[in-house]
């Protein structure tokens, strides 16, 4: 059958976004009981929970590789194809991200300082904070095509990157508290100890840093 | 049984092949969207279908179909030169050998326009059985420029119909209401369009033949009648008593505008793409009969073979190209599959009133594309595009080739 019109309409890549967002978040999710295991010294559980965020970045991986392949060049998309690659690699991002941290905690016994339990938690719900924000953000793209990304859905989606900034600025400054308290207990800690929790501090806070970037790419999108 | 009536049986039968290829094929095309987008039922498109593609072949048909079975090739010349059988057999094998490549395509999938093939059989006609002296580049040298602006113009018409509804009723306040103030306007230019194509130099079967005078201010009247009428369909309660968001209401609006422009189509389509199948027969019953002119008006049976022969095609696979056209286009929802209808149409119309013979799906697809160039669709697939191209530069060249074989074959074959 030679009908031009079947065959023109491609397959829309924001649907495999949409699902590759999911996993990444569900990813970033184990980070919380991460930290709970490791406050807890559970360390047995810090190992399996680790392998099992592994297990989810790998599902993520999957659907990224599933959203490139199914963009052929010869696509044209209501945005530039290059944002949207660019926003699979920053979604990317955040499950690598909480996959790191899971490996830093089984790399070596981390002894919790006095007084970090508390702001570590709160720096975690934080970040957990802006990962669910952009989890959002992603999933309004459905509706953001269907406006032609302008209009009251385009508002919206604005609004959403506007708190997600904001949520990261929060989420910064919890770190600085947690490093704060860090270094107070630097002479009862070894330098090992202290090298291996400002690792573990930075790479928790790039996954807000990741989720602020999702944010970014969606200025771009309903950029005229 | 002498030549004459083999010649005549093979022209009808291959005719109305054409026809049914082109009613099997191309009409899904142009009316896939409204199918898509749950516009029109399969069955009820079908009726559209049977209905406005029939009114369209015969009430504005004949321009295009005397284009191809005179315009091109002078056939009075060869006839007159003598051999009026030279032109009965070779228009047949016009048809045989765009058939033919119409089949090849269609196996492998390839994008090819009907009209294409049937001009570049033509020409290979008029190449072989009187050289280039009896090719009338001029016509010619039209005809290949429309193919190239009338899916630049149904895209153009697409991308400006829908950047036209999404600014003003897509993104407005209140849909419902922008519609009640601007549908009427947007009905307008579809009534007064085929109004226009009807009664200025046409509607053949009634001999009415006005003057742009004449019949301008009466199509004017015919399209505000219609804005008239569909004052109501915009006013009408059930708009407001829908649910979702604005845009949604907008869309469901849409969906019934869809029934009018699924009609508007076919009826272009049905102007435009029967002389595909016609145009040869009428050159030869013309030929046969001894009443070759430049101007041979074409009898209304010929048309009406072809008519019904793209009706015959559509019922018995044409339905099937539809479901799967239905299937893949579901993203093109009502405003912008009205969008592209009507530029298409509109576009079709033209060419049709200038006696162009266009491809009416290439001109769906530039339209669609139009509309995709407005941020419409989540992805357009380019590369059909570049099989569209591919297909414009070997079909002409092929099917000349071809037919001119075929022509030389039949030649021998006939002691000629």
């Amino acid at each position: 059958m030679r009908i031009p019109l079947a065959n023109l309409l491609a397959k829309s890549p924001f649907p495999r976004i949409v699902e590759q967002m999911a996993a990444a978040s569900a990813c970033a999710e184990m980070v919380p009981a991460l930290v709970t295991a490791l406050l807890a010294g559970d360390e047995a559980g810090v190992v399996r929970l680790a392998k099992e965020t592994s297990i989810l970045e790998g599902a993520a991986d999957e659907v990224k590789n599933r959203v490139r392949t199914e963009m052929p060049l010869r696509i044209f998309l209501p945005v530039d194809r290059r944002d949207v690659l660019r926003l699979v690699s920053v979604i990317d991002r955040i499950a690598d991200s909480a996959e790191d941290v899971g490996v830093l905690l089984t790399l070596r016994h981390l002894e919790v300082p006095e007084g970090l339990a508390a702001p570590l938690g709160s720096f975690t719900e934080a970040v957990m904070d802006t990962v669910a924000t952009a989890s959002r953000l992603v999933e309004q793209l459905d509706g953001l095509v269907r406006a032609s990304f302008g209009g009251d859905a385009a508002e919206d989606a604005l609004g959403l990157v506007q708190r997600l900034g904001e949520r990261e600025h929060a989420a910064d400054k919890l770190q600085d508290q947690c490093a704060k308290v860090l270094f107070g207990a630097e002479d009862q800690l070894a330098p090992v100890a202290l090298f291996m929790w400002t690792k573990v501090l930075n790479e928790i806070g790039d996954i807000a840093n990741h989720a602020e970037n999702v944010g970014d790419q969606f200025r771009l999108f309903v950029a005229r | 049984m002498d030549l004459v009536t083999i010649v005549l049986a093979v022209t009808a039968t291959a005719g109305l092949y054409m026809a049914w290829n082109i009613g099997a094929n191309d009409v899904a095309n142009a009316m896939g969207t409204s199918v898509g987008s749950g516009a029109l039922t399969l069955r009820s498109a079908l009726v559209v279908a049977a209905i406005f593609e029939f009114g369209g072949a015969l009430l504005v048909g004949g321009s295009v179909t005397q284009t191809i079975s005179g315009g091109i090739v002078g056939v009075e010349t060869l006839a007159e030169g003598g051999d009026s059988m030279l032109v009965a057999v070779g228009m047949t094998c016009c048809l045989l050998a765009a058939a033919l490549w119409l089949h090849v395509a269609t196996y492998f999938g390839w994008p090819v326009s009907t009209t294409h093939s049937i001009v570049g059989s033509v020409l290979g006609f008029g190449l072989w059985a009187g050289g280039v002296h009896v090719v009338r580049w001029g016509v010619m040298g039209s005809i290949a420029a429309s193919w190239i602006l009338s899916p630049a113009l149904g895209g153009f018409l697409g991308f400006v119909v829908f950047s036209m509804i999404r600014a003003r009723i897509l993104r407005a306040d209140d849909a419902v209401v922008a519609l009640q103030r601007l549908g009427p306007i947007l009905v307008f230019p579809i009534g007064m369009t085929l109004t226009l194509a009807m009664i200025f130099e046409g509607l053949q079967p009634l001999r009415m033949d006005l003057s742009l005078g004449t019949a301008l201010p009466i199509a004017v009247c015919v399209g505000l009648l219609f804005s008239a009428i569909s004052v109501a369909f915009f006013r009408s309660r059930r708009w407001r008593e829908l649910e979702g968001s604005e845009a949604d209401r907008a869309e469901r609006v849409f969906r019934g505008l869809q029934v009018v422009t699924a009609c508007y189509v076919a009826f272009a389509h049905g102007s435009n793409d029967v002389a595909n199948a016609v145009g040869p027969m009428a050159a030869v019953f013309g030929a046969v009969q001894e009443g070759l002119t430049e101007n041979v008006e074409v009898p209304l049976n010929v048309l009406m073979i072809g008519a019904f022969g793209i009706v015959l095609g559509l019922s018995t696979y044409g339905f099937r190209v539809m479901a799967t056209i239905g299937r893949e286009i579901t993203e093109l929802t009502p405003s912008r599959g009205f969008a592209a209808e009507f530029a298409a149409a509109t576009t079709i119309v033209v060419a049709s009133k200038l006696a162009l013979p266009i491809s009416t799906t290439h001109t769906v697809v530039g339209a669609v594309v139009g509309v995709g160039v407005a941020r419409s669709f989540g992805a357009l697939n380019l590369r059909v595009l570049r099989g569209i191209v591919a297909s414009w530069l070997f079909t002409v060249p092929v099917t000349a080739a071809l037919s001119a074989t075929l022509l030389a074959l039949a030649s021998l074959a006939l002691g000629q």
